[in-house]
Parts: C-alpha cells; sequence; structure tokens
C-alpha cells in the first residue's frame, strides 16, 4: 500500500502546476508575440517552406529578433533580401545558428566560397512553399553562377 | 572490234565496283595519305586559365547542347579539388579535363581501323565514326581518359574542338564560347598574334603527363594563390 504524505502531496502538486500550468504559458508568451506579427504582416509574413514544420516550432522572433521598437523609428529588428540594412555576415550569422556551415558545404560547395561574400538570403527564400535553390537543375546552376560571374566579353 | 555483251557487263561492273571503292576511301584519313605532306598554317590549341575558372560547369552544358551528347557521359570535364583554407575564407581548385589533341597521340597509334586520326590541317584529334567499330582500343589507350563510348551511335566519342558543330562555320568552341569568365582561349599556335599564343607566352602554363612524349594541345594556367599541391 502507499501511503500519502503531506509532503509528497506538496511534491505532486509542485510538478502538476510545472508541467500543466507554466510550460504551456511559457510557449504561448512567444506564440502570442509570433502571432501578433501576423496581424500586420498577413501578406509576407506566413512561413510555409520546410521551416514552418511543427517540429522546428519556428517563431518570426527567432530570426528576426524581438519586436522592440518596431515599427517606430530606432527598430533592431532582423530583416533579410536586399533592402536590410545589415551586412551579409549578419544576415548569414542567424542562419548559422540552426545550420553547420560544415554540413552546408558538404551538400553544395559553393556554400564555402560564398561564405564570407553573400548572405544567405541573397539565393535562398525561407518564407515561400518551395525555396527556388532546392529544384535547381545542372542548366540553371551554372545560370545561377553566370548571373554574377559574367565578365565583358 | 566485236564486244560480247558478256565482256561488256563485265567491264561495267569492274567498272562501277572500282568507283565505289574510291568514294568509299575518300575520307579524310585516306585524303591525307594519298595527298604529298606539306605543312599546314594551322594547329589548334586550347588553354585554361585555373585562376579564373569559378567551376560553374557553363563549359559543360554548352558542349551538351551543341554536340548533342547524352546526359551520361561528357566531352569536357571541370574537376574541382578542395576546399582550401579556413572557414569562411575558403576556395577550391578547377582543371578542364577533356581532349588534349596530342600531337603524338596513343589513340590515332592503336586504332585498328583508321576512325580515329589527326586531322593534318587543324591539329585536331577527330573519330571517323563511320570507320569506328567500338572496339574501345583508343579508350584503354588514353592516359588521359577522356574517350567514351557514344551510347547512341555505339562508337568512340570525345571532344574535337567542335570541328564539325561550330568551327565549320568560323565560330568559336561552345566552351570556349559559353564560359563566363573568358577561362578559355582558343587559337590558332602558329600565328604568333593570337589571343592564344599571346597568352602562352605572357603566362606560365602547364599541361598534363607531357612526360608520356604525347604532347598535348591543351594547356592548364596553375592557380595562382595558395599552397603548392605535390
Amino acid at each position: 500500500m502507499c501511503q500519502i504524505t503531506p509532503c509528497t502531496t506538496l511534491l505532486l502538486s509542485v510538478l502538476t502546476l510545472g508541467l500543466v500550468g507554466l510550460a504551456p504559458n511559457a510557449l504561448a508568451a512567444d506564440e502570442l508575440a509570433s502571432r501578433s506579427c501576423i496581424k500586420c504582416h498577413k501578406r509576407n509574413g506566413q512561413l510555409e517552406g520546410i521551416h514552418a514544420s511543427p517540429g522546428l516550432a519556428i517563431l518570426c522572433q527567432d530570426c528576426h529578433g524581438p519586436k522592440g521598437s518596431h515599427p517606430k523609428k530606432g527598430s533592431t529588428i532582423m530583416t533579410f533580401g536586399p533592402d536590410s540594412p545589415f551586412s551579409a555576415q549578419q544576415r548569414g550569422a542567424v542562419c548559422l545558428t540552426c545550420h553547420d556551415h560544415q554540413a552546408l558545404g558538404e551538400v553544395e560547395w559553393t556554400h564555402n566560397v560564398h561564405a564570407n561574400r553573400l548572405g544567405c538570403d541573397q539565393c535562398h527564400r525561407l518564407h515561400p512553399e518551395a525555396d527556388p535553390m532546392l529544384s535547381l537543375d545542372t542548366q540553371q546552376h551554372s545560370q545561377l553562377c553566370i548571373g554574377c560571374h559574367q565578365v565583358e566579353q | 572490234m566485236q564486244v560480247s555483251k558478256r565482256q561488256f557487263l563485265k567491264g561495267v561492273g569492274a567498272l562501277l565496283a572500282g568507283v565505289s571503292v574510291y568514294g568509299a576511301t575518300r575520307t579524310p584519313q585516306a585524303n591525307s595519305l594519298l595527298q604529298p605532306e606539306k605543312e599546314s598554317e594551322l594547329k589548334y590549341a586550347m588553354v585554361h586559365d585555373e585562376n579564373a575558372c569559378i567551376g560553374c560547369n557553363a563549359c559543360v552544358q554548352a558542349c551538351r547542347e551543341v554536340n548533342h551528347i547524352p546526359e551520361d557521359v561528357t566531352r569536357v570535364k571541370i574537376e574541382r579539388k578542395g576546399p582550401f583554407g579556413e572557414y569562411p575564407d575558403q576556395s577550391y581548385r578547377f582543371s578542364r579535363v577533356s581532349c588534349q589533341h596530342c600531337e603524338a597521340a596513343p589513340c590515332v597509334r592503336v586504332c585498328p581501323t583508321g576512325a580515329a586520326y589527326i586531322d593534318k590541317e587543324t591539329g585536331i584529334v577527330a573519330v571517323n565514326s563511320d570507320r569506328c567499330v567500338g572496339c574501345q582500343y583508343c579508350i584503354a589507350a588514353c592516359p588521359y581518359q577522356v574517350r567514351y563510348i557514344h551510347p547512341e551511335t555505339r562508337t568512340a566519342d570525345k571532344c574535337d574542338f567542335c570541328q564539325q558543330s561550330r568551327l565549320a562555320q568560323g565560330l568559336q568552341p561552345a566552351c570556349v564560347e559559353a564560359c563566363p569568365t573568358k577561362a578559355l582561349t582558343f587559337g590558332n599556335l602558329k600565328d604568333p598574334e593570337s589571343d592564344l599564343v599571346k597568352l602562352l607566352k605572357t603566362r606560365p602554363s602547364y599541361r598534363a603527363k607531357v612526360d608520356l612524349g604525347t604532347r598535348p594541345k591543351l594547356f592548364h594556367i596553375q592557380t595562382i594563390d595558395g599552397e603548392i599541391m605535390l
């Protein structure tokens, strides 16, 4: 027979509180913040590609940083793409918090030679359903190189 | 003089046979054997500047398209070595692998049917696919391993500097035209004014496996940066 002492009751209640009460609340706070982004960014905020898979549970602020004063002046929010005020290295560093540069280099050697020259966002797209870089055939791959490396004939 | 019907038919038959044999042997190789030796003013060669090459494979794609090369074989390859250096400052080295158009071509020497030949006019090592029986002696003999059996024609095939597809129309080889960084230079070794000769005279270059005595005509300009590889 198991005996229920006041001590175990206290322990159980603390555990229950921790599992049922606290954890979802902590998650909800992040999620709520992410949802508030979508209120304005209905068109450009939807994450549909592989980064949207539920297992990853990626939120807006994971890549774009905390809201801060955004959209008012003095915002330090992280932006990507050609209009970003951040350097290629700064933008790339965000991706490299999860991605391993060595693994990337093994899959596609061109990652290595552009590591300190280009940001990931100059070729890759995260938000759309399909990243254009993942469906390149050999010819399109070559054309992509030529797009930047063409010297005057 | 009386000519019987039998004699007449025999004569016509012999004449037809003679004409057809003569026609069949009027191939480029047979021609070069019959004509007296005359030094041609043309000797085509190519330079691959490994400093300019970015390994984009545009040359491979262009060759495939122009010469109708199926997916599983290729006339030209860009071999990639690396990465060298520490991340994020890394580099690779590229080297072109294709027919070297040897002056003393082992493939030509071993070909039992005369299908592999050196074009006397241009110095191009070419294949007469009508004569090739696909015995693969040339594939075994080539020290550069650039020959293959074309899956459609079942005959030996390799780079011919686009002899039929582009040179005949006065154009540069497809790979040279496709290169975005102008890493490839094609021209006449005998013309001191050609870009090719000027380039070879101003930049140090090397050729692969010269110690075999093949006298190849594909020149490489070695990568300058980084360590010396042994």
